[in-house]
């Protein structure tokens, strides 16, 4: 569990220090105070040992490069988008990579950092090169250069601890394959049954589910219900039950790591958000996970009081709204006793 | 499955008190003295388990965290103990940052004058009746009567003598509560509500000690 942060000159975050997460944290504050951004991070940091796909993902995620690069190469060295270079500038703050400005991701507990700082390419002009520095506190730190013209090149290779699974879901929902490829690691284990049960917070007749080897077709992804005699398609039900398999499947495809749900509440009735928190605050502790969700509803934050004030610990449960002050940004926490004032009372804490 | 409870408004200014006798009081006296409604009165809905007090102080620091707050009035009653009320205050504002907070407080209330170096919402408190002596809202407005009034005395007396008897169904400490309702149910309309007795002039808006409060309202809010 990611205990403090500290991310400085990444996107919107001149230097921020969040310090004292909780295992299932939720995210909010005005639009552009950076929620999306900091679950970013998050993913980079803990992902530092595969950081050149965790990299693409995300800007895949914000839609910043079109498609998945192939990565090709000797393992070492990898050929990737020529716009790459001038994504990864974005990522500064204030979408500029000069001066002594890197960025810097780290976290004290424990112990991992990541840097991203400009350097000199003499052979292309107008185009920045830059090197990703990754320590985990324990080996040499590992070295990778991404040069302008999109080559990636691993210096050492130095094996990281251990990687810690983690997956960043964004508003939009997992695609096809991706799931599939999640229903494949659980299949036919206790975690499919998790899932099942998840789905149940919103069709009481589910039983099982299945994936179909039709990704384009419709009907790609079976339910089969109680009330039916044939297999019903996910896609012929509410988008609500999409974000719920969604949320399950990747909650149980994490375990010992880190679960990251931008927009979490979207498509969910308020009741059904009340049992999607207690799902995930059941599963986060069960499974070992650390929870980073973002959302704009009241709703969402009234629902994670609801469930988090039935928990016999809750303090495994916290807020934090970013606060935009001028030009920095600060997180502001609310604990379990203060939320539940919060809502009984209708006090803002968006 | 409880309802999910009512999204906040924005309300960049608040004044929190304990009751919504202080709320309808103070709207009253609002009105009469033509003040624009730039602050919402909030009451903790723990008032009905005669929580008041309790419930004002947890408030405190979550609503002094709201984003783009920019001022947070405290309304509550001194009670027996006004030293200890207004200790209990200040050590939770002093918690939030707010320094050079008075010992005790001022006869016309407190209003924190540092917030431009500190960044912090601007922050007011008084204590009920007058922030000298022990007391509640009912206090504060008995001085709403004028001093010459003859049925107040009378009512103080026919008290004195319930109490006298033993036939007082009322703790003693709530003897200006009985007070004040005993004088207004001998009004032309017995049994006004406090506010509306302002708003209808039966109670004095311009009252030394109302004067004070309205003031206290204007150099917080405006």
């Amino acid at each position: 569990m990611l205990n403090d942060l500290t991310v400085q000159n990444y996107r919107c975050f001149k230097d921020l220090h969040i310090k004292d997460f909780a295992r299932v944290n939720l995210l909010v504050g005005m639009n552009n105070s950076g929620k999306t951004s900091l679950l970013e991070a998050i993913y980079l940091l803990v992902n530092q040992d595969d950081i050149n796909r965790s990299l693409i993902e995300l800007l895949q995620n914000r839609a910043e490069t079109d498609k998945l690069p192939g990565l090709s190469g000797d393992g070492n060295q990898y050929q990737l988008s020529q716009y790459l270079s001038e994504e990864v500038r974005n990522l500064f703050y204030g979408f500029q990579s000069h001066g002594n400005q890197d960025i810097l991701i780290k976290s004290s507990n424990p112990d991992l950092s990541l840097s991203i700082h400009k350097i000199n390419n003499k052979h292309i002009f107008n185009q920045d090169a830059f090197e990703i520095i990754c320590s985990d506190g324990s080996n040499a730190p590992i070295k990778i250069n991404l040069l302008a013209d999109g080559t990636v090149v691993k210096h050492d290779n130095l094996p990281l601890l251990p990687k810690k699974p983690s997956l960043l879901l964004a508003s939009s929902n997992l695609n096809y394959q991706k799931l599939s490829e999640l229903w494949n690691s659980i299949l036919l284990t206790p975690k499919e049954n998790k899932v099942v049960s998840a789905l149940q917070i919103l069709e009481p007749a589910v039983r099982r589910v299945g994936f179909t080897s039709y990704p384009n077709y419709h009907s790609s992804i079976l339910l089969k219900l109680d009330t039916y005699p044939q297999p019903i398609p996910l896609i012929s039900m509410g988008e609500g039950m999409r974000r719920i398999l969604a949320i399950a499947m990747a909650s149980v495809t994490v375990e010992n790591g880190f679960l990251l749900v931008d927009e979490i509440e979207t498509g969910l009735h308020y009741e059904a958000q009340s049992e999607m928190w207690h799902f995930i605050l059941e599963i986060a502790q069960e499974l070992d996970i650390q929870v980073f969700a973002t959302t704009h509803s009241w709703d969402c934050i009234a629902s994670f009081q609801e469930a988090l004030a039935q928990l016999e610990d809750d303090s495994i449960g916290k807020l934090f709204r970013l606060s935009r002050q001028h030009e920095n940004i600060r997180a502001v926490e609310y604990n379990s006793n203060e939320l539940s004032v919060a809502v009984r009372q209708s006090i803002e804490v968006r | 499955m409880p309802k999910a409870s009512k999204p906040p408004k924005i309300k960049p200014q608040q004044l929190l008190v304990e009751g919504k006798n202080d709320r309808h009081v103070i709207w009253a006296l609002c009105e009469k003295h033509q003040l624009p409604e730039t602050f919402s009165v909030e009451v903790p809905s723990e008032e009905d388990f005669g929580q008041g007090i309790e419930a004002v102080l947890a408030e405190i620091p979550i609503r002094l965290k709201q984003e783009n707050f920019r001022t947070l009035g405290i309304v509550i009653d001194a009670d027996q103990d006004l030293a200890a009320r207004w200790q209990s205050v200040s050590s939770r504002l002093n918690a939030k940052g707010y320094q050079n907070i008075p010992k005790a407080p001022p006869l016309d209330g407190w209003v924190y004058t540092e917030r431009e170096a500190t960044n912090l919402p601007k922050v007011g408190v008084w204590l009920m009746p007058d922030n000298q002596l022990p007391g509640m809202l009912e206090n504060f407005v008995a001085r709403l009567i004028s001093e010459d009034d003859g049925l107040l005395t009378k009512a103080e007396l026919f008290l004195h003598d319930v109490e006298q008897a033993g036939l007082n169904r009322y703790t003693l400490i709530h003897n200006p509560k009985a007070l004040i309702h005993t004088w207004l149910a001998c009004q032309q309309t017995p049994g006004m509500p406090m506010g509306q007795a302002i708003t209808s002039q039966i109670l004095s808006y311009n009252s030394p000690l109302a004067l004070v409060f309205v003031e206290w309202l204007r150099r917080l809010f405006y």
